[in-house]
């Protein structure tokens, strides 16, 4: 029965199939954002400054 | 009418080597490209739990600061569903569970719940034909006198038509 049940989903364009069968709509909307409103271009220039300070782990194959 | 805002996700990769004096000058010039193409660059929370572990109290805090000012997709509980069937669809596709990180999974999950892109320096932790990349550059950079490595950098995207058309394939 659980394998007509399965054929019987039909997600939309825009839409994704959960576990259990549940269908959501993707989008933004679909997952809530925290954090900051700086812009990419501030953000940018925060992340040359890090860079400069070496504050985050080196990237897979630049460690020193 | 207001145009849909174009997302894309940095994987964690990424925001390394934006932040590493070798490699941040072609990195942060690609992310400029990707801004004036209208699209706008988010992290998945996932992101800070890997980069944060290990850190210590100093560190912790300029990295907190840097992340924080990101807009940040948080792993709820559809994230999470969306990364386990998305384990099973590689599974079923001869794709073994280690090969692909668990944070990658959660990434990818997150591409395809928010309809964002990926940017990415490792294209196989998005595998094809769930993920299908869209452009790929070359980043050249010196690491030290006349030493260059280059970085493949991939704009990926989720193939939801194939991934809907996968699950409806997994067995009962």
């Amino acid at each position: 029965m659980a394998k007509s049940k399965k054929k019987q989903l039909h997600p939309k364009k825009n839409e994704l199939i959960l576990p259990g069968g549940r269908i959501i709509k993707v989008g933004p909307g679909a997952a809530p954002t925290t954090g900051g409103n700086a812009s990419m271009k501030e953000i940018i220039k925060m992340m040359k400054e890090a860079a400069k300070r070496g504050i985050f782990p080196p990237p897979p194959g630049l460690e020193s | 009418m207001m145009t849909p805002q174009k997302l894309f996700i940095l994987d964690t990769n990424i925001i390394q080597y934006t932040n590493n004096r070798y490699s941040e000058l072609v990195f942060t010039s690609l992310l400029n490209e990707l801004d004036q193409e209208g699209y706008s660059g988010h992290i998945s929370s996932i992101t800070i739990y890997e980069l944060l572990k290990g850190a210590n109290k100093k560190i912790e805090k300029e990295m907190l600061l840097q992340l924080n000012s990101f807009k940040k997709f948080e792993v709820l509980d559809n994230i999470l569903q969306t990364a386990a069937q998305l384990e099973t669809l590689y599974r079923l596709d001869g794709i073994q569970p280690n090969q692909i990180e668990q944070g990658d999974k959660i990434i990818a999950a997150t591409a395809l719940v928010t309809n964002s892109h990926i940017l990415t320096a490792n294209g196989r932790d998005f595998p094809y034909p769930f993920f299908i990349e869209e452009k790929r550059k070359l980043l050249e950079f010196e690491v030290q006198k006349k030493r260059y490595k280059v970085i493949p950098v991939s704009f990926i995207y989720p193939d939801l038509e194939i991934i809907n058309k996968k699950i409806l394939e997994i067995p009962d």
